[in-house]
């Protein structure tokens, strides 16, 4: 009679020795051989896959062991360290936009006062080497508890700007290339009226130049167009430069908001520096953005930016001064200095959403709907005129800024790949 | 006609290659060879030492990359037939070894005992000096290591600011419990230190927070001390792990096995104990489990010298990461989680993962963020891929479950209360979320695997036997005792002896003796295979039958293994 019967176990009841590996081998036995992780069969079936993964597998034991020697050599901490991702007072971090190029800023922390920052940035062209920029610059430099203090001085060299013509009508196949060096020197003030309400003066002097295009595939700028069709064609003009802004910064975390305003109103007025002025304008310019945060940082961001340039009688405004639609800044998917006039209206609607957050860090996604167009007056932008744009970005971002950036926009003559990194 | 041969084609291949995987024809149940014992004498092995980096690196990059071309692995998931661990006995479990020694599932622990774990002392002796012989400055936690007034050697661990007794509660609850469960531990003490019994030793080298290195002074001693939090009577709790004697090795990896010891036979990723380990972390969100917390030693034991592999290093469990609070993430995601950031980018924002509904807010400093209302144990994630987590299967899961179910209310209590904790309901609190989490575990295993265990013989009036055996579903209470229902059949050698019989949870139930008589013997011995399946009420499904082999010899009835 077998009986099966519920029951509970006591200790060392499973079996006599039921969890003892074998001890009866002694020293003279034979060392057993190492298990293999495949049976015989398992080894056919990935031979293919062995034979491609092997070099594969050489680079990244080599890589390994290169990432072992120099972590232990501290390399990457003392990288890390420099790429500012550490609270050192001095540092370097590598910068890349579409239209400066890949370069690199190098800065010191806690100059003259404590909180400012001293830098210093280049940057070249990959594509257009011709493509420049330098810059010096001195920043947040406290002056008393209210004022700020910041200069900086810099040199730009654009070899293959385009120019499609002005207006809302102008066309893609009326492209044309040119160079526009630009130096500028500058001061500001900012009152920081509160924490985050900030109104400041800005002075400035431009140097510019406009070049033959570097581009073999555009005509440049000089064959097509006369000075008579195009202000601001010849060489030099100098401008004295005055800008009064104010900024109301109501985000909640400027590296990744996921709520509040961002509101900036800027007044500038360009003066030609010359006995004999022909060129000369006021420019006022409108910019907010609010971000929603519609569930659990999944935000919406509402953009509406204007801006509205007025002349003095009888002057006029360098066509590279003009309002822009086509920087990243914008609208995306379109040719830089795709649309040009004296005004511009634009906005843009934007789904975030992440993809991963460590700790205030993170990566996110992006939908993006932006629509926008010029006119030489503001009042005579038509919602059927704007220019639609969709597409998809992805930022990598820490607590205190934006890391990198690269969004991919589709609009009626193009797809763009915007890509900036510390910029 | 030619879908019609292809179709029967294809499945002749799927019914090959199932066969393949299961051995299928064979039907007399064998147990297999004891593994050889670990510890037999060997040369020292070399140190093996990878940076955290490079670790990083080979877990996140090359391991991933290379599993992707791993066909066979990959055919084995597609069919649902992971490999099973390589290290198993004939009663699924784990033999002893230098990784793993059964405690207290198999041999139940007091809760005295649980609470005591690997300790054999009483902590250093803080009635004597201190001697600092090294210093770490840098990591995620100060600290230094001593040589007290017996001359025993420990590594002092410090609490975060403001987070007193996080960090080193964590260390010795889940110490305490890693041991019981039978991994090898450090013994880990709490101690509460005057700081003035510390002073420097001769030539201790000392690396600063710019990483220089250089001779340690006694600003730096100061230096450490102003980051430490001090009690009311001017003493310093802090974690004082005691030097485990023998040469360290470095780290035990969780892949493949150490080249220069012949001891260590079978790749580490198929070691159920490391394999299980993904749910014993999942249930003490032990997140860290990176090589760099595993240390193998070479100890010399009754003439013999080997290597033992030790877990180390439990700051980061339980609501801590070492340095503060647990983030909210820890346990749910890799630190890089391709897999997961491709579905959310699918999903356009609207998944929303659980750990996303938490409140971040921590409510015992002490204790820092542990909870259970989203704890999966499934869905556990450490901090970076483990290439043995990775092959766990569901009788590796079951075996993990069983050892953290077979703790009882008042054992989990014993170990809480080893992390002298100040607050009493802080010490509530933990407490009640181990068992919770303990709970959602037994629940989610003992109900995807069937969970009929710990079988027995007895032997009554001959020729009769009872064959004994625990529902561990019962046991916990996951399950009621009232609505189960057992069924029974009996084959030899693939052929069904006796029809299948149906009782209820209030055995037992009798079998006719003369079974034998239709049985053949091979090398006189007559093997039956008993297959028990259960389902928890009458409605619902019989869940897959664990089988358990029956051998008769002139010596009687035993146990000739079990299969699941």
């Amino acid at each position: 009679m077998l009986i099966i019967s519920g029951g509970s176990l006591s200790a060392g009841e499973l079996t006599d020795k039921p969890v003892q590996q074998d001890s009866t081998v002694s020293d003279d036995t034979p060392w057993p051989e190492k298990r293999s992780s495949r049976s015989a069969w398992e080894n056919i079936v990935s031979f293919p896959g062995l034979v491609v993964y092997t070099p594969f597998k050489l680079f990244f034991q080599g890589t390994k062991r290169g990432v072992n020697a120099a972590a232990n050599r501290k390399w990457f901490d003392r990288l890390a360290a420099l790429l500012q991702f550490r609270d050192v007072t001095w540092g370097a971090l590598p910068t890349y936009s579409s239209r400066a190029g890949i370069g690199l800023k190098l800065y010191r922390n806690d100059v003259i006062t404590e909180g400012a920052q001293f830098q210093l940035g280049f940057s070249n062209g990959i594509a257009t080497p011709k493509r420049q920029r330098y810059f010096l610059r001195l920043k947040n430099v406290r002056m008393g508890e209210l004022l700020r203090f910041g200069a900086r001085a810099r040199y730009q060299n654009y070899a293959d700007e385009r120019f499609y013509g002005i207006g809302p009508s102008s066309r893609e196949r009326d492209e044309t290339s040119f160079a526009h060096e630009n130096s500028s020197f500058e001061a500001s003030l900012d009152a920081h009226v509160s924490k985050r309400l900030i109104a400041g003066i800005n002075f400035g002097y431009e140097i510019n130049n406009v070049l033959p295009g570097a581009s073999d595939e555009r005509p440049t700028i000089g064959d097509i167009y006369t000075l008579a069709e195009l202000p601001g064609l010849e060489n030099q003009l100098n401008f004295w430069r005055g800008i009064i802004s104010l900024a109301y910064d109501g985000r909640n975390a400027p590296g990744n908001p996921f709520g509040g305003t961002m509101l900036e109103l800027n007044a500038a007025t360009y003066i030609q520096n010359s006995d004999d002025p022909q060129y000369g304008f006021t420019r006022m310019s409108a910019d907010i953005s609010q971000f929603i945060n519609i569930f659990r940082q999944r935000v919406l961001v509402l953009r509406l930016s204007a801006m509205i340039t007025e002349t003095e009688s009888g002057k006029q405004v360098p066509f590279y001064y003009l309002s822009e639609l086509g920087r990243t800044a914008t609208i995306r998917g379109l040719s830089r200095g795709r649309f040009l006039d004296k005004d511009r209206l634009f906005g843009s609607l934007e789904w975030r959403y992440p993809l991963m957050i460590r700790q205030g860090n993170g990566i996110d996604a992006s939908l993006f709907f932006d629509f926008g167009q010029v006119a030489d007056d503001i009042s005579n932008v038509a919602i059927r005129d704007m220019e639609p744009v969709f597409g998809v970005g992805f930022r990598i971002y820490s607590k205190r800024l934006l890391i990198a950036n690269i969004q991919i926009a589709r609009s009626s003559e193009l797809t763009r790949v915007h890509l900036s990194i510390n910029d | 006609m030619l879908s019609v041969i292809n179709h029967s084609t294809r499945l002749a291949s799927i019914g090959v290659l199932l066969c393949l995987f299961t051995a299928c024809g064979s039907k007399h149940f064998v147990a297999p060879p004891p593994l050889p014992a670990d510890d037999r004498s060997i040369s020292e092995p070399a140190e093996y030492e990878l940076h955290p980096y490079a670790e990083f690196y080979e877990w996140h990059v090359d391991h991933q990359m290379e599993q992707m071309f791993d066909f066979s692995r990959g055919l084995r998931i597609l069919f649902g037939q992971r490999k099973e661990a390589m290290n198993l006995n004939a009663f699924d479990e784990v033999d002893n070894s230098s990784w793993f020694n059964n405690r207290n599932h198999l041999y139940p622990m007091t809760a005295d005992a649980v609470g005591r774990g690997p300790d054999l002392g009483d902590g250093p002796n803080t009635d004597g000096t201190w001697t600092i012989i090294f210093a770490k400055n840098q990591g995620v936690t100060p600290g230094f290591g001593i040589k007290d007034a017996d001359g025993d050697l420990y590594l002092i661990k410090f609490d975060p600011r403001g987070y007193q007794e996080l960090a080193s509660g964590a260390e010795v609850v889940s110490t305490k419990l890693f041991y019981a469960m039978g991994f090898n531990t450090p013994e880990n003490y709490i101690t509460h230190f005057d700081p003035a019994i510390l002073q420097l030793g001769e030539k201790v080298k000392f690396t600063d927070a710019k990483g220089t290195k250089r001779l340690m002074v006694q600003e730096d001693i100061d230096d450490i001390l102003k980051r430490v939090e001090r009690q009311p009577n001017g003493k310093i709790r802090a974690l004082a792990s005691k030097f485990i004697s023998g040469t360290p090795l470095g780290p035990f990896r969780y892949k493949g096995t150490r080249d220069d010891d012949p001891n260590d036979i079978i790749p580490h990723q198929h070691r159920r104990e490391l394999r299980g380990l993904r749910i014993i972390a999942a249930w003490l969100s032990h997140f860290d489990t990176k090589d760099g917390n595993s240390l193998d030693m070479f100890v010399e034991e009754d003439g013999r010298s080997y290597v033992r592999h030790y877990m180390i290093d439990f700051g980061a469990t339980l609501g801590s990461a070492s340095w503060g609070p647990k983030r909210i993430w820890r346990g749910h995601e890799n630190d890089i989680d391709p897999g997961l950031m491709i579905g959310n980018l699918v999903s356009g924002g609207f998944n929303v993962r659980g750990w996303e509904t938490l409140d971040t807010t921590v409510v015992f400093p002490s204790i820092g963020r542990y909870e259970s209302s989203t704890f999966r144990p499934h869905k556990f994630k450490p901090q970076m891929p483990n290439p043995a987590f990775e092959e766990l299967t569901d009788r590796d899961a079951y075996w993990a479950t069983k050892l953290i179910t077979a703790f009882t209310d008042g054992q989990l209590a014993a170990a809480v209360e080893a992390g002298q904790y100040s607050d009493p309901q802080a010490s509530a609190y933990l407490l009640k979320t181990l068992k919770e989490r303990r709970d959602i575990i037994g629940r989610h295993y003992f109900e995807k695997v069937t969970s009929l265990d710990y079988f027995r013989i007895e032997k009554t009036n001959i020729p009769s036997y009872q064959l004994h055996f625990t529902d561990l579903a019962i046991r916990s209470g996951f399950a009621n005792n009232r609505e189960t229902q057992y069924r029974v059949n009996i084959f030899s050698n693939g052929r069904q002896i006796q029809p299948p019989t149906e009782f209820g949870s209030k055995p037992p139930l009798d079998i006719d003796a003369t079974i034998w008589d239709s049985v053949e013997a091979h090398n006189d011995v007559q093997q039956i295979e008993v297959r028990l399946q259960l389902r928890r009420n009458s409605s619902a499904a019989w869940q897959k039958a664990v089988k358990v082999y029956l051998n008769k010899s002139d010596g009687g009835v035993t146990i000739a293994g079990i299969k699941r």
